[in-house]
């Protein structure tokens, strides 16, 4: 609870930091925050061309038979992905990054990941902005309803970034321990990918492999694609109320569990973080 | 007088792996035990009171910078107590906390923040931090490209400008030149008229001799002198 009262308390530095670490990021290059945006973009288009033109994913079609076009499908999933993964990286090497905030002065580490993640979220959240556009041009096009589905939007992007500061302030305290995590999250991001069902439908599952279609859902990384997802494919159950809302149930679950852990190991270990930078 | 700092049998002892793998090991498995230690500070006990300025000498891997960070809040000691009363403001290992790719003026910002001061506080100081740097239109660049005299005028200039009760100064003046020294040298002066408190650590004998009122000679980890300079 000390984390929570900490961040809340510094909050205008958190805040403050988050944009220096933004401009931060970009300010040697002379396009600047442009490269921000351009990478997931570029990302995104690459992917949608081979699935959709190379590997003929094509549309999905939803129980009741409305057809879902590939980009719908995709681009909403891959948005939260991107929103995942990178907030995943950075906000897991914040605490090396900004050794300096560590060895030289006396900086509250708690906030380190927190504003990491929080620069991140700038442009995941124009990144979920264009991709959300592009959806809801598709729906309203092909006449599947936006409302109410698009509404948890609002629900999930918060959940997102709540999941990511608990876990994040795990990998964040390990990788500054121990270089070598850093490695692992990269395997595991990958892993997250494939197994999240960003790229298929995770019912392809339950014809052939039902008992890990099942555990895939409770991931708490398929029920935020999922859910960013469904905010633009109307016809689904949305996972958040499927199953009496046994899944949100899970995802608050392992989010407590996580964070409860990675509070432990945090506190634990936050003072060597300057013997060992 | 009440003492504004009060060590007590302080130690710091690091722990050295001789491989890297043993760091792994000893992350995995809580009961391994692959380290030996390295101890940088040995028992110290000392108090520090309002206004005096005090000079550490000793020689590299004394434990100077060690205690310094202790007293700073940087490094956790290993055993032993440090109580301060007052506001710190340090310059650690020839610098403080800047991003060496933010400007000079980005870098007094952040500071500030940093030190919990809002940026208009920050902005009404601005202008006094530039003025005591004086290093020109480099304020405008960003700190990586700075020369390491000019890096040190801005982390000074930085630090006095807090408003600290306490000053901890590790070896930054050394890279200034001489204008920039007897600059500082004379805010110490301020400093101490004011009762303030200054940690000041230096290879030089002789600006520990003139600017300070007591040294503390360090050797090993361990406190051999302590008295009048």
């Amino acid at each position: 609870m000390d984390f929570i009262k900490n961040v809340f308390k510094n909050r205008r530095l958190v805040w403050q930091m988050s944009r220096n670490d933004f401009r931060n990021k970009f300010s040697s290059m002379s396009l600047g925050t442009l490269w921000g945006f351009a990478v997931p973009l570029v990302f995104m288009t690459i992917y949608y061309v081979i699935f959709n033109y190379v590997l003929k994913s094509g549309d999905i079609i939803t129980p009741s038979e409305l057809k879902i076009p590939f980009i719908v499908w995709f681009l909403s999933g891959f948005s939260m992905w991107l929103f995942i993964s990178d907030g995943l990286t950075s906000a897991t090497t914040s605490v090396r990054t900004y050794s300096y905030l560590v060895k030289k002065t006396v900086f509250n580490v708690d906030i380190i990941p927190v504003f990491a993640l929080l620069s991140n979220g700038i442009v995941s959240l124009v990144v979920f902005g264009i991709a959300g556009t592009v959806c809801a041009v598709y729906d309203i096009v092909i006449g599947i309803p936006l409302f109410p589905n698009v509404l948890l939007a609002l629900y999930i992007i918060p959940a997102a970034f709540i999941f990511l500061a608990a876990l994040t302030r795990l990998t964040a305290a390990l990788a500054t321990k121990v270089a070598d995590v850093m490695a692992v999250i990269n395997i595991f991001i990958q892993i997250i990918f494939w197994f999240s069902a960003i790229l298929w439908d995770i019912k392809i599952l339950d014809a052939k492999a039902p008992a890990l279609g099942q555990i895939l859902r409770f991931s708490p990384f398929t029920y935020l694609v999922y859910g960013f997802r469904q905010a633009f494919t109307a016809d689904y159950l949305p996972i958040i109320t499927a199953k009496y809302g046994l899944y949100t149930a899970g995802f608050w679950a392992i989010t407590l569990l996580v964070f409860l852990y990675g509070n432990y190991v945090f506190n634990k270990n936050k003072k060597d973080f300057a013997d060992v930078l | 007088m009440e003492p504004i700092i009060s060590v007590n049998n302080l130690s710091k002892r690091y722990k050295v792996f001789g491989r890297k793998k043993d760091v792994i090991v000893e992350a995995l498995f809580p009961k391994a035990n692959r380290h030996t230690l390295f101890t940088a500070v040995d028992n110290m006990t000392f108090d520090v009171f309002p206004g005096e300025s005090v000079g550490i000498i000793g020689c590299n891997g004394a434990g100077k910078s060690t205690l310094l960070k202790m007293i700073t809040g940087v490094v956790s000691p290993t055993e032993g107590s440090i109580k301060i009363n007052g506001r710190v403001s340090s310059l650690l290992e020839l610098g403080t906390a800047f991003n060496p790719e933010l400007t000079g003026i980005e870098n007094i910002y952040q500071h500030g923040q940093i030190f919990g001061l809002t940026n208009d506080e920050i902005k009404a100081r601005e202008q006094e931090i530039i003025d005591f740097a004086d290093i020109g239109d480099h304020i405008n660049q960003p700190v990586k490209t700075y020369s390491s005299g000019m890096f040190a005028r801005l982390a000074f200039a930085c630090a006095i400008n807090v408003d600290p009760d306490i000053l901890i100064v590790d070896e930054v003046l050394s890279v200034g030149d001489m204008a920039f020294q007897m600059k500082c040298f004379k805010k110490f002066e301020q400093f101490k008229e004011r009762k303030k408190t200054i940690l000041f650590v230096s290879h030089n004998v002789n600006d520990i001799l003139t600017n300070c009122s007591r040294v503390m000679i360090l050797q090993q980890g361990k406190c051999i002198f302590d008295g009048d300079a």
